[in-house]
């Protein structure tokens, strides 16, 4: 299973590699918005993409948006991990179409955790 | 009254800041805890974000040297063991993502406690001996020391643009 984490921040990219790749997913990597969508449009699909808010050239609400604008990526879970944690901006994004909202800092576990509310991890591995 | 004077009533508490960085070091840094000290008197690193909006101020990160190495090596631990080929020493792009990272996720946190609505910055981490800044807008500060090094913390507000 593929795992796209899109974060300008190569340390915080690093560790979501880790937590993924642990419970055996495949992960690429992109620095924001924009390159996350070309890495869609290049393919192959990702079940799932981790998305920071505040990332340059386009932020982690924009890149929503847009994946939710096209209906061949409509099956790809959405997560956004973020510092961005005001109530209106969780509410928005939600309702733009992600399906999970992590705050950071966060534990491995969390992560893993909403992965298995997602039915995409069960007993430390893919579903 | 000047309205940054005014506005003193609306910097974060020391406690609430302490408990963000505590919260924030045990997840990416380490259990090991950050400790009282007294104030540094020169830093190499400062790392910081800014918030403009209905709360506008400044969050920054003032680190030595060997502190940045330590906390970048650590939040970064589980890459280099996972990489035989990984230097001793971190590169400099690596230990400036690692604190920038720290400055953005302490920002984050802190705007979600001030009044809404306002825009983060992207961090800005600059090598330099400065001390944190002395002026006469109202701020809130911790100094603190994590494995012998130094870490403070100050938090200042900025007029609004």
């Amino acid at each position: 299973m593929r795992a796209l984490v899109i974060d300008d921040s190569r340390t915080m990219r690093s560790i979501l590699r880790r937590v993924l790749t642990d419970v055996g997913f495949e992960v690429a990597e992109a620095g924001d918005g924009q390159q996350a969508l070309d890495a869609l449009a290049d393919g192959p699909t990702p079940a799932i993409c981790l998305i920071d808010w505040n990332m340059p050239v386009m932020d982690g609400y924009t890149f929503v948006t847009r994946v939710r604008a096209i209906p061949e990526w409509r099956n790809i879970t959405l997560m956004m991990v973020t510092t961005e944690s005001s109530h209106n901006n969780i509410v928005k994004a939600l309702a733009a179409g992600a399906h999970e909202y992590v705050i950071k800092p966060f534990t491995p576990e969390a992560i893993i955790e909403k992965l298995e509310l997602l039915g995409l991890v069960r007993d430390g591995a893919p579903a | 009254m000047s309205t940054l004077e005014s506005s003193e009533q609306l910097l974060p508490s020391t406690d609430d800041l302490m408990a963000l960085l505590e919260q924030m070091w045990d997840s990416f840094v380490s259990p090991m805890p950050l400790l009282p000290a007294a104030p540094a008197p020169a830093h190499d690193w400062s790392t910081s974000v800014s918030v403009d909006g209905a709360w506008s101020g400044r969050i920054t990160l003032y680190l030595s040297d060997a502190g940045a190495q330590l906390i970048a090596g650590r939040m970064l631990a589980s890459v280099i063991a996972a990489d035989p080929a990984a230097p001793a020493a971190l590169a400099e792009e690596d230990l400036r993502d690692a604190i920038g990272e720290l400055a953005n996720i302490l920002g984050g946190n802190l705007k979600s406690l001030m009044p809404e609505p306002s825009v983060l910055s992207l961090p800005v981490v600059e090598h330099s001996p400065a001390a944190p800044a002395d002026d006469a807008a109202p701020r809130c500060r911790l100094d603190l020391a994590w494995q012998g090094e130094p870490v403070t913390v100050h938090v200042q507000l900025i007029a609004s643009n």
